[in-house]
């Protein structure tokens, strides 16, 4: 912030005369202005092509248009020349909201002890934004049709209502204080609508996450960041700039770009740090959060960060009160492909997500393999025996598929013979059941 | 077809057409004829003068020197005088001066297009498109000046952001039977046919430029245009790229851009003005206002301009506008719509009697400009 005195010309009264503000009058001694201080745009023009050579008047139309600084002999409709803000426009959640305030002394009399402060009132809080400046602190004097400006800068950090509180306070030759308030609103919009969607990946743990991200501000925006930072146990891979040519010569990498209204899609890969331990992958409900960082207009920053994106939830109930199944199976060797009616054998990985230990037994949801047209061959019902806390154990099952096509395969139970409580299991792989080909 | 032929396509049997009347027409009259019946007899719709909106704000009273058209007076129906008004800026006067001759010359291709031209300073295309229609197919019209071809495909990218497909299938058109002349004339007669070839290519990259098409626009600019120019408007060209990044917040390609148009110069002494207006542009972005001060004493005023606007985020408000009132009355070329907009906006801010302030300032600059001057740069509330 800077503050600056300014003069406009009139040197300070140094009169003892008793003028006073005239009550009938009815206006404040200051006047308080506020200018919103978005960044400049430059100047946009219309150059009219024509050939001199074709006629006179030709000739004299470009000598005038040349007299325009902005074109000169140009063909580009962008100037050089810097253009204020045209209005006061929108505030933006993450965006730095900047203003200059002003204060006029439209009385005839010398203000002494000119005051001024700025806050910024929430929903929620109220925020100062005048730190104590050495300027402050003295005794500062307005002259009749004096102005000074201070320029106001503020990190919008909630949704919702803001106001921009303005407090000045003086006081007059006849020593009597005058106080004025001013409130602005400042209305704060969302600058991006962000919409996260998960995806599994083939092995356990591994997830996709799929952000979209729509421009909601009326000025392009240049998103020169978009990163996932993961919680500890995993690592991620950005997806987002994969197919994008790069070539080294290229001034520009358009893909960044997000015109209003548009959307752009973004992409990560998160999967489980080598070293992560079991308890360090389960036990953290979630997966990073989201750090979005973008420029426009003229070095204009925003920044937003998401909350922690949570695991997407499982398909199967649980019986603890966290988010993880009590039970999870992983299909760990099983062709994805096959003849019909041939044999399939498949290893089934059980492992124990709970603090207590399981005593499990197997059998099988006849209705599902019904449905998908496949029967379970071997053993299709047994003890298991005792699976500890965090354990594994693997077993082996097999089954024979009736029918061609792509088949899920599923419909496992198991019961824990402890808690007298069954599991079921919906699909853990996919099956693509070809026909034979009889020679 | 790669895309990049989509620069040079022309279609063989619009070339055979046009190679027939080659012995008939001047190099510069060619083009695609379409049958000519489909033409008619172009006519005014805006026959109303437009009159000089500022002399009628200003208390000044008018002088025997004023420069407006008065259909009354002889000595402004000559040309010399249409010249004289097109001169010194005067749009409004120009497009009064040719109601007059229209309505007696209807098929004067030529002021029609300083017509038009003037009608599109004033922004008011409706009028323009409008009159357009009235010429029929303008491919049936033989002699109509390739400037005028252009404005009309030029026409729609600045009406609104609904047009910009309307103007760039004309400008394509256009592009394409430009490709069809160059490839039919002899080597030693293609001079004028590129230079216009290459003016619809900077006119496609300004309707880019205004959709904020990135990926087209530093693709056009650096992949078609640069490679016709010579050096001094290659920098500039480079300087254009790293405005438009700067406006779309992307820094990083603007200083590879800016340093692209650096190793173009022979010599980094003397950077011309074009570079150090950039270099106070970067400033901007970066917030870095410590190393701003005024580099060449009120020569430049659109630097002028910049610094002001500079010191106002500096919170330097007096001193901004005591700068602003200097420049405007050090010469008359100094005074810019964005300049007079600029001042009304921070005689708005600084105190309530930016009305009284802003009629002074038209006081004084009716003096001086045109009857082309734009009046909402004033942002006066009628």
């Amino acid at each position: 912030m800077s503050l600056s005195i300014t003069n406009s010309g009139l040197p300070p009264s140094t009169t003892t005369s008793t003028t006073s503000i005239d009550p009938t009058k009815n206006v404040e001694p200051l006047a308080v202005r506020v200018m919103r201080l978005s960044k400049p745009a430059l100047y946009q023009n219309i150059p009219v092509y024509g050939e001199e050579e074709s006629s006179s008047s030709v000739d004299a139309f470009l000598t005038g248009q040349s007299h325009d600084m902005a074109i000169g002999d140009d063909h580009s409709v962008l100037s050089h020349l810097l253009v204020l803000p045209y209005s006061f426009g929108n505030v933006f959640l993450g965006e730095i909201f900047s203003a200059i305030v002003a204060l006029h002394n439209q009385s005839d009399q010398i203000l002494h002890d000119v005051i001024l402060k700025t806050d910024i009132q929430t929903a929620t809080q109220r925020i100062t934004l005048n730190v104590t400046d050495q300027i402050d602190s003295n005794k500062l004097e307005l002259a009749p049709d004096q102005s000074i400006s201070r320029v106001l800068q503020h990190e919008v950090k909630e949704l919702g209502n803001h106001s921009l509180v303005c407090t000045v306070t003086c006081t007059d030759q006849n020593g009597e204080k005058h106080n004025l308030k001013k409130v602005f609103k400042l209305p704060v919009g969302k600058p991006i609508d962000l919409k996260t969607r998960f995806i599994l990946g083939a092995t356990h743990d591994e997830y996709y996450i799929v952000a979209d991200i729509q421009n909601q501000t009326p000025t392009i925006l240049n998103m020169t960041t978009v990163d996932l930072e993961p919680s500890p146990a995993y690592t991620v891979t950005n997806m987002s700039n994969l197919h994008h040519e790069n070539s080294e010569n290229s001034l520009c990498e358009p893909w960044r770009f997000i015109r209003p209204t548009e959307t752009t899609t973004y992409m990560f890969y998160l999967k489980p740090r080598k070293d992560a331990t079991f308890e360090e992958i389960h036990s953290t409900p979630t997966l990073g959060k989201l750090d979005i960082v973008w420029m426009s207009g003229f070095g204009e920053r925003g920044r937003l960060q998401t909350n922690q994106l949570p695991k997407p939830t499982p398909s199967i109930a649980t019986t603890n009160l966290g988010y993880l199944p009590d039970l999870r199976i992983f299909c760990m060797r099983g062709l994805g492909q096959c003849q019909v009616e041939d044999s399939q054998k498949f290893s089934i990985r059980i492992l124990n997500c709970t603090q207590r230990s399981m005593d499990l037994s197997l059998s099988f949801d006849n209705i599902f393999s019904k449905r998908e047209q496949f029967l379970w061959i071997g053993v299709i019902s047994k003890q298991l025996g005792r699976l500890e806390a965090h354990h594994t154990y693997d077993i082996d099952i097999e089954l024979v598929p009736l029918t061609c096509g792509l088949k899920r395969i599923g419909g496992l139970k198991l019961t824990d013979l402890s808690m007298r409580h069954t599991y079921d299991f919906d699909d853990f792989h996919h099956l693509f059941v070809l026909p034979k080909i009889v020679h | 077809m790669s895309s990049q032929s989509i620069w040079y396509a022309y279609d063989p049997q619009w070339a055979l057409s046009i190679r027939a009347r080659l012995n008939e027409l001047d190099v510069s009259d060619l083009w695609l004829f379409e049958s000519a019946s489909s033409a008619s007899m172009p006519r005014l719709i805006l026959d109303k003068y437009l009159g000089n909106p500022i002399r009628q704000m200003t208390s000044k009273k008018s002088t025997e020197n004023e420069l407006t058209y008065d259909s009354l007076r002889g000595d402004h129906q000559t040309l010399e005088a249409l010249n004289n008004f097109l001169r010194q800026q005067c749009w409004r006067s120009a497009v009064d001066w040719t109601i007059t001759y229209l309505m007696k010359n209807p098929s004067d291709y030529h002021i029609w297009f300083i017509r038009f031209a003037c009608l599109i300073k004033l922004r008011l295309f409706q009028t323009i498109e409008s009159e357009f229609e009235t010429f029929g197919n303008l491919n049936s019209i033989s002699k109509l000046p390739f400037s005028l071809r252009l404005l009309h495909a030029e026409l729609p990218i600045y009406m609104d952001s609904n047009h910009f497909h309307d103007g760039l299938d004309r400008l394509f058109r256009l592009l394409m039977i430009t490709n069809t002349i160059l490839s039919v004339l002899p080597k030693d007669q293609t001079q004028l046919w590129h230079r216009r070839r290459l003016r619809i290519l900077y006119s496609i990259a300004n309707c880019y430029i205004l959709m904020k098409r990135m990926d087209l626009i530093i693709s056009i600019l650096e992949n078609q245009i640069v490679k016709n120019e010579p050096v001094e408007q290659q920098i500039e060209i480079y300087l254009l790229i790293v405005r438009i990044l700067l406006q779309t917040g992307d820094e990083l390609n603007a200083q590879r851009a800016f340093d692209r148009a650096l190793s173009l110069l022979p010599s980094k002494e003397n950077l011309s003005d074009g570079f150090l207006l950039t270099k106070e542009l970067f400033s901007l972005f970066r917030n870095d206002f410590s190393s701003n001060k005024l580099l060449t004493a009120m020569k430049n005023p659109i630097e002028v301009n910049n610094h002001c606007v500079i010191l106002l985020y500096m919170s330097k408000m007096k001193e901004s506008l005591d700068l602003y009132e200097k420049l405007i009355r050090d010469k008359a070329t100094n005074i810019h719509e964005a300049i007079i907009f600029n001042m009304c906006t921070i005689y708005e801010l600084e105190s309530f009697r930016f009305t009284q302030k802003k009629h002074e300032l038209v006081d004084y600059i009716s003096q001086y400009v045109g009857d082309g001057f734009s009046l909402t740069a004033l942002k006066l509330q009628t």
